[in-house]
């Protein structure tokens, strides 16, 4: 059953004719992990934003919806929607940045608690070192009276995740949470998200540009280019069967493979003919954003393509329709 | 912390002293016989070689320089040549006057200045933000001796408002007691309103120019820190996870936007030191600036000298108090950066 | 701060305008530049098209602003408009030099110690301190009183009060320039390291010296005509417009606001427009 459901969504800088994100389109289902991949300034920040109602005051929405179990979310200006427990939340890349350096981390968890969801004041501090425990923290009492400069970069991302549990939120997007962590940190945020999925039923929209993080955590994924979409599919499907120029340009660039693949000792590094360099989006343009690069750009490409299906829950936003073959070509 | 205030307290000490060294050969490095200056150009010969003995004139330089700095270390800041009486009596007899504007001054600009300040970065891009941010851009172009001016014109001449530029109060009242030197104070702590209001009367000219123009620096740091701090990760966080704007803005955004306005205090601090001079020159008013002025007209060396030190001084130690101050409330500085 | 950074790379691949910045996306600065101009303007052509700045007449004194005199006469019948005009060369002039010297001066010397490193560094870096350790205004007067009257004097006198600002800025510059590949070239062509510091990382440091100089011009101005209204380092008769408003402020108190107002106005009109080109270029820097 969709939990969350965005559809046209389109959002630009007040003053400005261009759009920064265009047409985003995403749903979740309960308990799914959805991922979001791009290179940054794809946009997938601001549509994130534009869920929480907290966009900078200088973008504003243009079109489309966005709807958490049914209730719209883009009703009010950006920042005046209060949130209320049990909605939807964010955590972001840099976890020391999103803690205030001058608040002790037991205080910052516990206000959550009772501005939130109104537990007064002794039941959330005990509350408070309970979640900063069940997110894996050792000393949870002793940690509870520090500040944020004297925790690690992991220490600091679980305690965004306390805060967030302390939210209890139904849906989770997760900006690129464990960027500037080492592996084996990482791994263990993974770990920790995955648990808190099963256990909550909440559902979690997993924003990276690395690919293998996706492969590992989510259960969909969507590839989105200077605030288009360019490709939804289920992970598997995506990286087995990538349709979309753009989505085999970044799994052979970053040398993914579908492991069945591999076992055949076919290359997956496929040949998707040459992508131009990166020379800037031009937002102003109305038609396909990658076709300044792509390599099989052709007429239509001056419209927008609109997502057409290759599969089931796959679709992907190309003129080159079914035209495009598959991509695997076995290297002599 | 501790670490941190052992090294603010050397720097300051080598400061203070290199404030005293450097007064003091500033002074000597005038062209021209010291005795002469003193003394003035119609002093014969005994005269001057009196004033020679007095004033140590005759011995080496560096001898003076001790002589000097052993009697600043004792508070004795040298004599004056016009009134023959110690300087440090002198600026202490005239402090309580100065002190009364600047301390009003200082604390009416802060009273305006931060809450409109922080109105202007929560309402960023309203009407208020762009009149502080006017007001804050005019300010720093403005001219102290013609602010003055233009306010006792259209203020007293035209308007009759407040009192001309007299001095501290009009002729026929007498001032209070003397208890900390405040009239305003001590006519409240005698039990004098009437005169506590007149003493007020003659403040309230002086005290608004200087706040109109210390007010400035005040709007602009306000904001821009608040700004800031606005738009950091962890304010987005917190309102991420729920939390109200308004909750946000006291809770996060007054605490760590006060940080670096504290430090702007100190600057301000140092504005109003050196505009006291020409508002108390404008307004009359006999406090330490008006002195200081007085004593460049007659050649006062002594007297100079020891103005200039106590300003420094005083400078010198209100950053230290705002650098410890600020030290106690961020708790980075504070415990040190230790990771667990 | 992820978003921000967002928004303004998405801004800056936004179609420019080739050439000059347009004037409609500096309007402060445009504002400012123009007033500039016509202060130049008049500085330098005016004093040609006004009357006698040293006539006086007992008779005219006191006169208020009207068809004859156009801003009035002051206490001793000499006429507002030529007296501030000529004054218009002076404070200008000396805006510009004692922003010059300071920026110069200060910079020189921010680079050696930001590229010596070390105890000169320290030492610098103490004796900035100790000339920072003073309310700027309150050392300009101090070295005044000490050199002498004199327009050479309240230059060397104010500009003193301003290096530290350039040195410190510099210095920082040059912190940063100093690790900087071409620093490891010029060295093993065997330069010697002044002039290292001075041909090659002092050019690179200058960066945010050019507005921090339009800035200090505008307050030097102040400072200037600050000193001056005090009677000390210029004095009357010397056309200067801080001069003008001591005279001129006792004329005040009897309602004969222009001789003092007037010059006074037109000192702030100066530093503000100096304010608005250095305040608008150091916004858009960033």
């Amino acid at each position: 059953m969709t939990l969350l459901s965005v559809s046209g969504l389109s959002l630009g800088l007040k003053h400005h004719e261009e759009l920064l994100v265009r047409d985003l389109n995403l749903t979740l289902e309960r308990g799914e992990i959805v991922g979001l991949v791009g290179e940054s300034g794809s946009g997938k920040t601001m549509g994130s934003l534009a869920l929480l109602g907290l966009l900078p005051p200088a973008v504003e929405v243009r079109a489309g919806e966005a709807a958490l179990d049914g209730a719209s979310l883009l009703s009010g200006s950006g920042g005046a929607v209060h949130r209320r427990t049990g909605d939807i939340t964010m955590i972001f890349q840099n976890a020391r940045a999103a803690l205030n350096p001058t608040l002790r981390i037991g205080f910052q968890i516990r206000r959550v608690l009772t501005a939130v969801r109104g537990m007064p004041r002794r039941e959330a501090e005990a509350e408070a070192i309970r979640l900063l425990g069940r997110v894996g923290i050792p000393g949870a009492a002793r940690v509870a009276r520090a500040y944020p400069h004297q925790l690690s970069g992991g220490m600091c991302q679980r305690v965004v995740i306390a805060m967030a549990l302390a939210f209890q939120p139904q849906v989770l997007i997760a900006d690129e949470p464990t960027t500037g962590l080492d592996v084996t940190v990482q791994a263990q945020i993974f770990d920790l998200l995955r648990d808190l999925v099963a256990e909550t039923d909440a559902s979690v929209l997993f924003i990276t540009h690395d690919l293998a993080a996706v492969a590992e955590m989510c259960d969909r994924v969507s590839v989105l280019f200077a605030g288009q979409v360019m490709e939804t599919a289920e992970t598997v499907e995506l990286f087995e069967r990538p349709r979309h120029p753009y989505s085999q340009f970044l799994l052979a660039s970053l040398g993914a493979q579908a492991p069945e693949r591999a076992d055949q000792g076919e290359s997956e590094t496929a040949d998707v003919g040459v992508v131009a360099e990166d020379r800037g989006v031009d937002f102003s343009l109305p038609g396909c954003r990658f076709a300044h690069r792509c390599p099989h750009v052709f007429d239509a490409c001056n419209e927008f393509p609109p997502l057409f299906p290759a599969g089931e829950r796959h679709h992907y936003s190309c003129f080159l329709g079914r035209e495009i073959p598959v991509v695997t070509a076995a290297r002599s | 912390m501790n670490r941190f205030l052992l090294r603010r307290t050397l720097t300051t000490l080598i400061t203070l002293f290199g404030i005293v060294t450097v007064v003091f050969f500033l002074v000597r490095v005038l062209p021209g016989d010291a005795a002469v200056l003193r003394a003035g150009p119609y002093a014969d010969a005994a005269r001057l070689a009196q004033v020679r003995a007095q004033y140590g004139l005759d011995r080496p330089l560096l001898e003076q320089y001790g002589t000097y700095l052993a009697g600043v270390v004792h508070g004795d800041l040298g004599t004056s040549t016009v009134s023959s009486s110690s300087v440090t009596y002198e600026l202490m007899g005239r402090m309580p006057a100065s002190l009364e504007i600047g301390l009003y001054a200082v604390v009416l600009a802060c009273l305006i200045g931060i809450p409109l300040g922080v109105l202007a970065a929560a309402r960023e891009g309203g009407w208020i933000d762009r009149v502080v941010r006017l007001v804050a851009a005019a300010g720093s172009a403005m001219a102290l001796f013609w602010l003055g001016l233009l306010l006792i014109y259209f203020l007293f001449y035209r308007l009759r408002w407040f009192p001309g530029p007299v001095g501290r109060l009009p002729s026929g009242v007498d001032p209070p007691a003397t208890i900390t030197g405040m009239y305003t104070v001590d006519a409240l702590l005698e039990g004098q309103p009437d005169v506590a209001w007149q003493a007020a009367r003659a403040l309230m000219l002086p005290v608004l120019t200087l706040v109109i123009v210390l007010v400035a620096p005040i709007l602009k740091m306000v904001r821009g820190s608040m700004t800031e701090v606005l738009a950091t990760d962890y304010v987005r966080t917190a309102r991420a996870m729920g939390l109200s704007r308004r909750e946000v803005l006291f809770r996060d955004g007054l605490r760590n936007a006060m940080l670096p306005v504290i430090t702007a205090i100190g600057i301000v601090f140092g504005y109003m030191l050196g505009g006291n001079i020409i508002v108390e020159t404008l307004f009359s008013w006999p406090g330490v600036g008006r002195y200081a002025n007085q004593a460049i007209k007659n050649h006062d060396l002594d007297a100079l000298q020891g103005f200039v030190i106590l300003v420094g001084v005083l400078y010198v130690l209100l950053n230290v108090v705002i650098d410890i101050c600020y030290g106690l409330l961020d708790p980075r500085i504070r415990l040190g950066r230790r990771s667990n | 701060m992820a978003f921000t950074d967002t928004v303004r790379v998405l801004r800056s691949r936004a179609p420019r305008v080739r050439g000059l910045a347009s004037p409609r996306k500096h309007p402060m600065a445009a504002v400012g530049l123009f007033l500039l101009l016509v202060y130049v303007v008049v500085a330098i052509v005016g004093p040609a098209f006004v009357g006698d700045p040293l006539r006086t007449s007992a008779a005219d004194a006191l006169t208020s602003p009207g068809a004859t005199h156009l801003l009035g006469t002051d206490r001793f019948g000499r006429d507002v408009l030529a007296r501030a005009v000529v004054a218009a060369r002076m404070d200008l002039l000396m805006g510009l030099v004692i922003a010059l010297t300071a920026a110069v001066v200060g910079s020189v010397i921010g680079v050696v110690a930001g590229y010596a490193g070390g105890s000169v560094d320290e030492a610098i870096m103490r004796v900035t301190d100790v000339i920072l350790a003073f309310p700027g205004f309150v050392l300009a007067l101090i070295i005044v009183a000490v050199l002498g009257d004199g327009i050479p004097n309240v230059v060397v006198a104010v500009a003193v009060a301003y290096s530290p600002y350039f040195v410190r800025l510099t210095r920082s510059r040059a912190l940063a320039e100093r690790e900087r590949e071409y620093v490891d070239a010029a060295a093993l062509s065997g330069n010697p390291r002044w002039r290292i510091a001075l041909r090659h990382v002092l050019p690179n440091s200058l960066g945010p010296a050019y507005t921090q100089a339009t800035l200090v011009a505008g307050w030097a101005i102040l400072d200037v005509a600050g000193l001056a209204f005090l009677g000390v380092g210029i004095q009357p008769p010397t056309a200067e417009w801080g001069v003008m408003v001591a005279e001129g402020a006792n004329d005040v108190l009897t309602g004969a606001w222009w001789t003092a107002l007037v010059p006074g106005a037109l000192i702030v009109l100066l530093a503000l427009a100096f304010q608005m080109v250095g305040d608008d270029v150091q916004g858009s820097r960033r």
